[in-house]
This record gives structure tokens, C-alpha cells and sequence, in this order.
């Protein structure tokens, strides 16, 4: 349901927040997908089905390992788990998000252009 | 062994659940969740199921993304597992490998000399029958020849050739070819040098053009037209200046200048190895239909078979045989693809040499399954402890073939570095009758069969023994007592394999040894003349092409110098210090081809047409001086050889040998009888006498008989010596003469190429085939008798290990070390025996198939078959006497309480 005050998610930025979900702990895709939408407050939105390519596409990476198991309420689900070279490509990927951040907060709050 | 295979299964886990029916319920599960979630929030359920799936987004998208993404890691891990598990392998392999070094050494030593015997003939069979000859589209290449009134094959006469191209429609290009080594000069630089004599149309025939200049045009292929030559890339690089341009560059051939035109791309040398290519029409011809002079080549027109030219070819030489009835002798042409003609000799010995080496490798890998065979059952406690802790069969059944695999293809590869020097061995010793052999190398296609020999021979003489290990069952072992080993007494499959080493060694040695018996009856036959201490040097006399046109005056001045010139060489060569004697002689013997001709023995006009044997004699023909018979040792039975009455102004001699005088006059005295040899030279009309006969040589090679041969005498008629050979001997020996006739040559006769060839290297040239096939098949032979004693002594010794404690037992209960000694070698002996049956059987069998290549042996010598098997027992009990020896030395007390 679109809302106003939503973003789309940048590309490429839906796998970082799973990376990020996941270094919690084990979760299946219908936990990570709540996760992510309680966490960022709604404000980014994606169709909820795309969470499930990306999950494969990240586990064909390497980065994530998956096994079937029952939930708290005995139901059947797949869980997620991070790898090693997961959590290695989350810390490199949280490295660069913050100095991405860094600079666009430097452009747009602080730098004055000087003469 | 299996670390790597404990990543998670999902799909064992929850049994067989497709990828599709995976993906699906993931998606419900969430759909479920969201739907329950929605109505917690105060949603309809009906209205909740909606708003989650239209949150969702495309399910069926999302599905089939799902899949293919899943599918295609699969995949990926499959992938690594088998490269994982063939990684591991193949440490595993090379670990066991290098844990027994002996072992593998010797294993890869004969898997190398087996492989590479292989590798090695096949590169030759490869290179000289295989490969397409290096011209456009050869196979529409073809020679035409005459078919006499015997049904062989012969030389074409010009005007026959000029006929058949003439009314030919099937054939695009002809020509005519004779080839020969002739001295050329470049500069003060003169070399023997193989070349052609061609028609127009050779390069064309061959779908050649030149790399550089141009082919010959009209006014070269006229009579007395300008003296052009076309030269090989070769000759272009040795002997020609390739900074100066090509018009510039001219070459000395026959006392004439030729313009040099063209030169033919590299790898053309039709004839072979020929350098050099000069239009016919610049040779005299006013030769009839019965002088068998060419040989032809011609290219098929497009649409065009070598049967359907066959056929126009045979109707052809039926017209002209009926139009020129009585003077033609062509009754047939025989059209054959030119590569049969250039190949087809060698094709029977190369390819018996191949299935030869063949047995070699069968001989080698069955040492390496057997001692593989002997491996596996050593290693039958960890092969049993491995499949008691879950390797599948399979697996160890994977195991070892991986070992093998390593093995075969590690001796291979050595193997292939052994073909590598024998090719070059063989380049060595062959003395050039292999056609194309400078084709011949290791290249990738002799790399790909060797590949594929030795990965087919891993796999054939490793599964058996794999096989076997892998049945293996831990309880087995274990009832065992954990010993390793200690099959039934005599393994069947070990009986298999050492009979038929012994069989496969005992095929090879009855070859090699039927055609070593061939090659030595040969060379001891006597050729009639002395072949030792003689040494020759082909002599072409200076400007030797007379003018074209015939003129009787120009022509006997011509006769005169080329008489002129001779005497001067024997004079002064025989003034060389140490030389004894100097010969010349129109043909030497074993040059390949005999000369013939024909005396009229009746004062009437011609007799060349006539079949009564009172009017024609025929028979083989020499110009030599009178010390030719000194020289080479050719007894004088009756009469007196040319000496100096001899001379150019005194009464034509004749010299004749004693199976010409049989043959043409029976039974009655040949000396002071009148002949008249006609059509050799300038002198038709002159009678000769008869003034000696000496006894009769082999000319024409060692297998073959005497021919009845006229000798003239050189100072009298030197027409048909422009081409010699002379003949030295020396006073001690030709060591000490070389150096003094080079000397001699080089100041006197600078212009004269010096090849000096002892007299016995021809003879031994002669029977260069035999010599090689007999060499290569007894090296082989060798190595196969070598293996089998060795597959022999492996078996015996592993066999005695094994029963160590039963012959202990027997030992301590009073058995005599003679006996166990005997026990062990007779056990042997069971086997060989069966082997060499089988053998000799096999051998009965093929020997046939190498009866034309044997000279005075029949096929089935009796000699040769016994001394084979004398020899392949001998070699057996040899093998078998230091195992058995160790055999009968057991001590009984350390026999059984070592286990």
C-alpha cells in the first residue's frame, strides 16, 4: 500500500538489509520481511515478494545458508543463517554505506562552498 | 576420505521434495503469516488473504525466479562436488603413488615403453599414411601408367602420353615426370641434387602455383626454347641468393644456363625430395612408342573418379594399341591415385609394426594389471575398513581406477618423450626408402591418440583389479585376521595375464625372428662381386646434354670430350697417393634399376623386333673400363677383360657374363663371336667381338637373381657414361684413400660434387627396408620378452610372499628345498606352457602375413619356432629361479610366527 513519506528501496539495497537482519540470528523469510518493514517504520517499502530472489540470489553468493525447521508455533519454514564470507561481505558493505553517508551528509548539511 | 561431503542436504532431510514444491511452500508460508498478521490488525479474513497477496506482489514471477535461481546453485554444487571429489582422488592417488616410489617407477617405466612404442609408429603410420599430401585437394591427384603385355605396370612413351592427353576428357592436367640426382651449380658451389624433368602442366596437375616468379610459359616449353628451371623452396633457401631479385639468378645443369623462374611453394617436392624441375622439351626425345621413358601424373576434372578414368584410360590405350599395332606395347594404362603409388609400399610393413607395437602394450599393461591385481589385494584391509565406513563400491571402485588413470597417463606422457627420441632414432637410421618421413613428428594428433591409449589402458587394465579390491568386504578381512592378502593359491586372473605375456612375447619373437633370419640369409648371399674396401663417387661429366637438334658430327665430338674428360679423371685419381686402382662404370650395382639393352648377333640390318633368339640378344648393359672387374673382385672365367688395346680407334670389345653367354648361345664357345649392341649410343652399325665372360654378379640387389649382362667398353663408346660411377680401391685400405681423392677432386675438379660412399654402404642400402622393419620388430620382440620375464618374476615372487607360511609348514614337515624350488618353477612352467601353446598358435597364424617381407625363410621355419621357444622357457625359468630360490630358503620357524 503505497504510503506518503515512502521510498522505494534503492537497488542493491534490499540485500545489504537482509545481510543486516540476518547477523541477529537465524530467521525464517516471513520473520526477515516483517523485520525490515518494523524496522525502517515503513518507510521503505518493497513488494514482498522480491525478499524471496534475493534471499536465493544471496545464498548462491555464498553468503547466507538455508535449511528447513519449524517455527515457535511447530509450523514448517525455511530459515536463513549468515555465513562467514556473508558476515565478511556485510561488514564490507556496511563500510561502504557509511561512508556513503558520510559524504552526502558532509555535501548536503555541512560543506559551504568557499570562493 | 569424505571430509568435504557433510554439507547440508534439505532435500534428504525432509525426503523427495521437488524444487517447485520447495519454493511454494516458503511463499504460502509467508502468505499465511501476512494473512494471519492483517487480521490480528483488524482485517476481514477474506480481505486480509487479498491485502497480503496484493502486498506480495507477482507469486507466479516470484516462483519461477525462485526456481531458476535454486536450480541453478544446484548445479554449481554438483559441479564442485565432482571436482572436490576428483581433487580428491587425485591427491589421494599420487599420495599412494609416491608412498611406494619402486613400484611406481617401475610401473611407469613400463606403461612408458609400452605407450611410447605405440606413440611412436603411430606417428609414423600417421605422418607417411595418413596425412593428405601437402597439395591442394590430392586425392583428384593421379599417375597413369603403361600396362605391357605381362599385365605389370610400366614407364609411358612419349608418344603414348601425348595421345592419352590428347583424347583424355576425364583428366584436367597431365604430365609427364622423370626424375633423377644430377650436379648443379651455383656460382663455383656444385651439389648432387634430386630433380625432374616435367611437361607443362605439372604444377597445374598439382594445383600448385609458385611463391615466387612464375610457372614455365610457351616459349620455355618449346625445343631449344630459353633454358628456364623451376626451384624448390628448399634449393630457393640453401642455394640461392634471396636478396637478389629471382630474374637475376641462374643455375649450371648439363653445361647449360637456366634462367631460374619460380620457386614452388615449401612442401612441394614431387618426385620426392626433387629441388629442381626443368622443362622435357629442352631434353632430346625423338623416342618411339616403346620407349618406356615417363612416368605420368594428371588431376581429375571435376565430376571426374578414378574409376571413370580408368575407364576412358583402358579404352584409349585400346585404340591406340589397335592403330599402332606392332610398334606399341602399351596393351592397358593403370590409372592409381598418386598417394597409393607414393605410400603404398610401405604401407603392409607400417602397419605390421604398429599392431606390433600394439602387443608390446598389451604385454606392459598387463604387467601393470597384474601388478595392480597383487596391489588390491595388499590393500584389502583398508579397501574393506574404507567400504565398512561407507564408500559406496563405487566410490572405491573410483578410487582406484584414479590411480591407474594417474599411473597410465604419467607413463604416457613419459612414453611420449620416448617416441619423440625414437622418431628421431628412426630419422637416423633410416636411410630414406620411408616415404614423407620428414612429415613425420609428435604433434597434436600423435598427442591425442597417445591420451587416448594411455587413458583407454588405464581404465581397461584397471577396472579388473578394481574391480576385485572393491568386493572386498570387511568381515572378510577381518576373518583374515587382518592379514593383508592371501587370495586363493593360484589366482586364476594372475595365471591369465603371465600366459598371455608369454603368448603375445612368444607372436613378436617368432616375427622378429623370421625376418632377422630373412635379413641375415640375405645379407649373406653372395653378391658376385666384392663389396668391402671399394669406395664410389657418382661422376657427372661436364656439359653432358648434347645440342638438341642431332647432328652425327656435333655428336661424336660430344662423345669424344665426354671420353676425354673420363680418362682424365681415372688418370689422375689413380695418381692419388694410396689409390690401387680407379673404375668407372655406366650404373653400379644396387643402384635401384637396371639398364638394358639389345646386341643384333646376325649382320642384318635391325634386329630389334625380332623374338628368335639366334637373331636378338637381350639382357642388362655396362660401360665400364677394364679395371671394374679388378676392382670389384668379378672373376674372369674365360678370354681376357678391355685393357689398353682397347682403345677408341681399335675393334669394338664386348665383354659378356656367363649367364648372357648361356642364354644366347647355348652351349657353344661365346669368345671371337660378333655382336652388334644397337640403340645405346652412336655406334648402330658397329660389330664388337667377344673377347671374355666373367662370372655373374647381382646388379639389381641381393634378392635378386643374376641378370645375363653385356659390359662395353668405356673408351670405345662413353655415350652412355656422362653419368658414372667411379670406383676406387686402395693399396691399405679406402680409410687411408678418402682424404687424398678429396684432395685430388678439389684441385682438379673443383666443379665435381664429393660424396664418397663405401661400396658396402650400398649393399647395406639395398636391404634398408628389411633392416628397419627387422630392427624396430626385434627391439620390440625384446622388450616384450623383457616385460613378460618381469611380469613372470613379479608373480612368482608375490605368490611366494604369499605362501610363505604354507611352504614354511612344509619345510618343517620335512619337504626339501629342491623340491619346494621345483614345485615353484614347474607351478611357472603350467602356465608358460600354455602361454607359448597358444603362442606358437597365433604365431602359425600370422606369420603368414610377413611372407612377402621374407627372403629365403619360410614362414614357418622350424628353427626359428624352436629357438623361440627355447628362448621364452629359458627366459621364464630365469624370471621364476630367484623367487623359487627364496622359496626353497624359508625358515620354517620365522615362516609362522611372522604374520
Amino acid at each position: 500500500m503505497p504510503q506518503t513519506g515512502s521510498m522505494s528501496l534503492l537497488k542493491g539495497t534490499l540485500d545489504v538489509l537482509i545481510l543486516k537482519t540476518l547477523s541477529w540470528g537465524t530467521l525464517h523469510g516471513y520473520a526477515i520481511s516483517r523485520f525490515i518493514r518494523e524496522s525502517t517504520g515503513d518507510v521503505l517499502t518493497v513488494e514482498e515478494g522480491a525478499l524471496y530472489p534475493a534471499l536465493r540470489r544471496l545464498e548462491n553468493r555464498g553468503w547466507l545458508a538455508s535449511s528447513w525447521g519449524l517455527t515457535d508455533t511447530r509450523r514448517e519454514a525455511k530459515f536463513y543463517q549468515l555465513t562467514v564470507s556473508g558476515k565478511a561481505q556485510l561488514e564490507r558493505e556496511l563500510g561502504d554505506w557509511q561512508r556513503y553517508v558520510e559524504a552526502m551528509s558532509r555535501v548536503l548539511f555541512e560543506a559551504r562552498p568557499t570562493r | 576420505m569424505n571430509g568435504n561431503r557433510t554439507r547440508p542436504r534439505p532435500l534428504r532431510r525432509f525426503g523427495e521434495r521437488s524444487i517447485g514444491e520447495e519454493v511454494e511452500r516458503e511463499l504460502e508460508f509467508h502468505l499465511e503469516m501476512r494473512t494471519e498478521e492483517l487480521i490480528a490488525e483488524g482485517w476481514s479474513p477474506a480481505e486480509a488473504s487479498a491485502e497480503a497477496a496484493r502486498i506480495f506482489g507477482d507469486r507466479q514471477t516470484v516462483a519461477a525466479q525462485c526456481r531458476d535461481l535454486e536450480v541453478r546453485r544446484r548445479r554449481a554444487r554438483e559441479k564442485a562436488d565432482m571436482i572436490d571429489a576428483l581433487r580428491q582422488d587425485l591427491r589421494f592417488a599420487i599420495r599412494q603413488l609416491l608412498s611406494h616410489p619402486g613400484f611406481t617407477v617401475a610401473a611407469l617405466l613400463t606403461l612408458a615403453l609400452g605407450i611410447g612404442a605405440t606413440s611412436a609408429i603411430f606417428s609414423l603410420v600417421d605422418g607417411v599414411l595418413l596425412r593428405p599430401l601437402p597439395w591442394p585437394d590430392p586425392g583428384r591427384v593421379v599417375d597413369v601408367a603403361e600396362i605391357n603385355e605381362r599385365g605389370r605396370p610400366n614407364a609411358v612413351s612419349t608418344p603414348n602420353y601425348e595421345d592419352w592427353r590428347r583424347s583424355s576428357t576425364t583428366l584436367e592436367a597431365m604430365s609427364v615426370w622423370s626424375g633423377w640426382t644430377d650436379t648443379v651449380t651455383v656460382g663455383d658451389e656444385a651439389w648432387n641434387v634430386p630433380q625432374s624433368v616435367v611437361s607443362g602442366e605439372f604444377l597445374e596437375v598439382f594445383g600448385v602455383t609458385p611463391q615466387i616468379g612464375r610457372d614455365f610459359v610457351a616459349e620455355e616449353l618449346v625445343p631449344g626454347g630459353d633454358p628456364a628451371a623451376l626451384v624448390s623452396d628448399r634449393f630457393y633457401r640453401r642455394h640461392l641468393d634471396s636478396e637478389r631479385p629471382l630474374e637475376e639468378q641462374t643455375v649450371q645443369l648439363g653445361g647449360k644456363t637456366f634462367r631460374v623462374v619460380g620457386v614452388t611453394p615449401p612442401g612441394f617436392e614431387f618426385p620426392e625430395g626433387a629441388e629442381l624441375w626443368t622443362p622435357r622439351e629442352l631434353r632430346v626425345d625423338n623416342s618411339g612408342r616403346t620407349a618406356h621413358n615417363w612416368q605420368v601424373v594428371a588431376r581429375l576434372a571435376p565430376g571426374a573418379t578414378v574409376a571413370s578414368v580408368q575407364t576412358e584410360m583402358s579404352h584409349i590405350a585400346a585404340t591406340l594399341l589397335e592403330e599402332h599395332a606392332g610398334d606399341n606395347d602399351a596393351y592397358d594404362a593403370r590409372v592409381t591415385p598418386i598417394k597409393e603409388v607414393l605410400v603404398g609400399p610401405s604401407r603392409a610393413p607400417l602397419l605390421m609394426l604398429l599392431g606390433a607395437a600394439f602387443l608390446v602394450l598389451l604385454v606392459s599393461a598387463s604387467n601393470i594389471a597384474g601388478a595392480l591385481l597383487a596391489r588390491a589385494l595388499g590393500r584389502r584391509t583398508e579397501l574393506g575398513i574404507r567400504s565398512a565406513l561407507g564408500a559406496g563400491r563405487g566410490r572405491v571402485v573410483r578410487q582406484l581406477l584414479t590411480e591407474t588413470s594417474v599411473l597410465t597417463f604419467t607413463g604416457g606422457m613419459i612414453g611420449l618423450l620416448l617416441a619423440h627420441l625414437a622418431i628421431r632414432l628412426v630419422r637416423a637410421i633410416e636411410p630414406g626408402r620411408l616415404p614423407r618421413l620428414d612429415e613425420v613428428a609428435i604433434d597434436g594428433r600423435v598427442l591425442l591418440f597417445t591420451l587416448s591409449v594411455s587413458l583407454l589402458t588405464g581404465i581397461v587394465f584397471g577396472l579388473a583389479p578394481a574391480l576385485f579390491a572393491a568386493r572386498t568386504e570387511l568381515r572378510d578381512v577381518l576373518a583374515e585376521g587382518g592379514r593383508s592378502g592371501a587370495g586363493g593359491r593360484r589366482t586364476p586372473a594372475w595365471s591369465l595375464l603371465v600366459g598371455a605375456e608369454v603368448a603375445l612375447a612368444m607372436v613378436l619373437l617368432v616375427g622378429a625372428g623370421l625376418l632377422l633370419k630373412g635379413l641375415w640369409t640375405l645379407l649373406r648371399v653372395d653378391p658376385g662381386f666384392r663389396t668391402s674396401e671399394v669406395l664410389t663417387l657418382d661422376v657427372t661429366v661436364p656439359n653432358v646434354d648434347p645440342p638438341e637438334e642431332y647432328d652425327a658430327q656435333v655428336y661424336r665430338e660430344h662423345e669424344r670430350a665426354v671420353g676425354a674428360f673420363l680418362e682424365r679423371f681415372e688418370t689422375a685419381l689413380s695418381a692419388a697417393p694410396g689409390v690401387e686402382r680407379v673404375a668407372l662404370t655406366s650404373s653400379l650395382p644396387f643402384a635401384g634399376f637396371d639398364v638394358n639393352g639389345t646386341v643384333c648377333l646376325q649382320a642384318t640390318d635391325s634386329c630389334f623386333d625380332s623374338d628368335d633368339p639366334s637373331v636378338r640378344g637381350y639382357g642388362s648393359y655396362r660401360v665400364v673400363t677394364g679395371s671394374y672387374f679388378a676392382v670389384l673382385d668379378i672373376p674372369l672365367l674365360a678370354g681376357r677383360v678391355f685393357d689398353s688395346r682397347d682403345h677408341a680407334a681399335a675393334p669394338h670389345v664386348v665383354v659378356v657374363s656367363e649367364q648372357f653367354a648361356r642364354e644366347t648361345w647355348p652351349d657353344q664357345d661365346p669368345l671371337g663371336r660378333i655382336v652388334r649392341p644397337v640403340g645405346l649410343d652412336l655406334h648402330d652399325e658397329v660389330p664388337a667381338t667377344v673377347i671374355g665372360v666373367v662370372a655373374d654378379v647381382r646388379h639389381r640387389g641381393l634378392d635378386a637373381s643374376p641378370r645375363g649382362t653385356f659390359y662395353l667398353s668405356l673408351r670405345q663408346r662413353p655415350w652412355r657414361a656422362r653419368w658414372s660411377t667411379a670406383l676406387f680401391e686402395g693399396a691399405s685400405g679406402i680409410d687411408q684413400i678418402a682424404g687424398a681423392i678429396r684432395a685430388k677432386l678439389r684441385t682438379e675438379f673443383p666443379r665435381l660434387p664429393i660424396e664418397l660412399v663405401p661400396m658396402e654402404q650400398h649393399r647395406l642400402d639395398s636391404v634398408a627396408e628389411e633392416r628397419f622393419t627387422s630392427t624396430v620388430l626385434g627391439a620390440f620382440a625384446a622388450l616384450a620378452l623383457t616385460l613378460a620375464a618381469i611380469g613372470i618374476w613379479c608373480v612368482v615372487s608375490y605368490q611366494v610372499a604369499q605362501r610363505t607360511r604354507e611352504l614354511g609348514i612344509r619345510i618343517a614337515l620335512g619337504a626339501a628345498p629342491r623340491w619346494v624350488l621345483r614345485m615353484v618353477v614347474v607351478d611357472v612352467m603350467r602356465i608358460v606352457g600354455i602361454g607359448g601353446a597358444i603362442g606358437i598358435a597365433a604365431a602359425l597364424g600370422l606369420s603368414r602375413l610377413l611372407e612377402s617381407q621374407l627372403y629365403g625363410v619360410s614362414s614357418r621355419d622350424p628353427a626359428t619356432f624352436v629357438a623361440v621357444m627355447i628362448l621364452v622357457v629359458g627366459a621364464s625359468i630365469a624370471a621364476s629361479l630367484a623367487p623359487a630360490t627364496r622359496a626353497a630358503r624359508i625358515d620354517p620357524i620365522v615362516a609362522m610366527t611372522e604374520t
